[in-house]
């Protein structure tokens, strides 16, 4: 017989998103029927760890989700007239979001952080992640890795939790994501294994540096924040030990306030990744949820590559 | 102006003829209104009233009366009980 999981913060969390945003009332449900023990494992934990029992916090950090969950479906809708991502340039997506410091910490890395937990394609991503990746980490001699576009550090706190000695460093544009990873990886005591620079890796790249490549690199949710993806790519294949891999993820046809890059197909990705010189090893695709007609539907795609 | 075309609105959205809306009627109330067809919902409104709703707006309509308030806001005077 399986012993019943009380998962008391699970409960405070969906009674608080149901009186917020009662129009999202389900979706604590459904993750849950979907997952089932192995969600309510991981997102209890993250919930006790992240805030502490401070219900105010999470109070704050779900109506960034809803925030950010409105408006990119909302963005999306007008994608599925127009099928092209609202013209931006990669300065104004800056300027508006990763230079935004009220922007970054009130919805952009809430919503980040919740999502991979509230969004079935996000936990799905996150369990290849598990399967296929941190594995190599774990049992690698040199257990370094670098993370481009930290974002929340969502992924940078699952590799230096997979084992003690596994130390990472971050590199992102925005120095409010860099802070708001710092807070995130300190709250799951595993902060001073853990260091970030700012530093646009296509404008100056690490090689260039002391210490410019690493056994492993993670990047997710990038490339389509970027003009020029495969630039990115090449700085990143740079940064890489001959022999290390790497998780590369992106998105596919799905719109968000500072997507400028359109991805139609995971087969564009892997032909970026390989133009840029990478062997890619594995991948998985993703979708949020099954088309009701022909629209296109957000996916994520993620790649082992070396 | 008038309530009859939020209504219609609704009706649209949600598929159900008989709705009728009142400032309290929240997603609690209403079969179907998930996050799916709260945008579905807002995009309707904005297209037939010529508005546009900030995230702060979207995220704060959780009742008839809080998207009857953002219209207000915006110039549009909806009576509603």
């Amino acid at each position: 017989m399986k012993t019943p999981f009380a998962t008391p913060a699970i409960g405070r969390f969906e009674a608080t998103l149901a009186r917020v945003a009662p129009f999202m009332a389900g979706t604590v449900a459904k993750a849950r029927a979907r997952f089932g023990r192995e969600w309510e494992e991981a997102f209890e934990d993250f919930l006790n760890r992240f805030f502490g029992g401070d219900d105010a916090a999470m109070g704050l950090a779900i109506k960034g989700y809803v925030g950010f969950s409105l408006e990119m479906a909302k963005l999306q809708k007008r994608f599925e007239r127009e099928r092209v991502y609202a013209a931006k340039t990669y300065a104004e997506a800056a300027a508006q979001v990763y230079h935004n410091e009220a922007y970054v910490n009130t919805l952009y890395a809430p919503g980040i952080l919740l999502s991979h937990y509230l969004w079935p394609h996000y936990f799905n991503q996150l369990r290849w992640f598990h399967a296929h990746f941190a594995p190599l980490v774990r049992e690698a001699a040199d257990r370094r890795f670098c993370e481009v576009g930290v974002g929340s550090g969502f992924y940078s706190r699952q590799l230096l939790s997979v084992a003690p000695d596994v130390r990472g460093h971050a590199f992102d544009i925005s120095a409010h994501s860099l802070d708001y990873t710092a807070r995130h990886l300190e709250r799951f005591g595993v902060r001073e294994r853990w260091s970030g620079t700012l530093r646009n890796v296509i404008a100056a790249p690490p090689i260039d540096s002391p210490d410019g490549q690493w056994p492993f690199i993670v990047s997710a949710d990038v490339l389509e924040h970027l003009e020029d993806p495969p630039a990115f790519l090449r700085s990143l294949r740079r940064m890489l030990q001959a022999g290390g891999i790497g998780f590369i993820a992106t998105v596919i046809t799905s719109a968000n306030t500072d997507h400028i890059y359109l991805y139609n197909s995971w087969e564009e990705i892997r032909d970026q990744l390989v133009g840029a010189g990478f062997r890619v090893l594995d991948h998985q695709e993703d979708i949020a949820y099954e088309p009701r007609a022909d629209e296109p539907v957000p996916r994520i795609a993620a790649f082992l590559v070396t | 102006m008038s309530l009859d075309r939020l209504q219609s609105i609704f009706r649209d959205v949600f598929r159900d003829d008989t709705l009728v809306i009142h400032r309290d009627l929240t997603a609690k109330d209403v079969k179907g209104w998930d996050s799916f067809n709260h945008i579905n919902l807002i995009v309707a409104i904005e297209d037939a009233y010529g508005v546009t709703f900030r995230t702060d707006e979207m995220a704060g309509a959780a009742a008839v009366g809080n998207l009857v308030d953002v219209l207000r806001s915006k110039g549009i005077a909806i009576a509603i009980d």
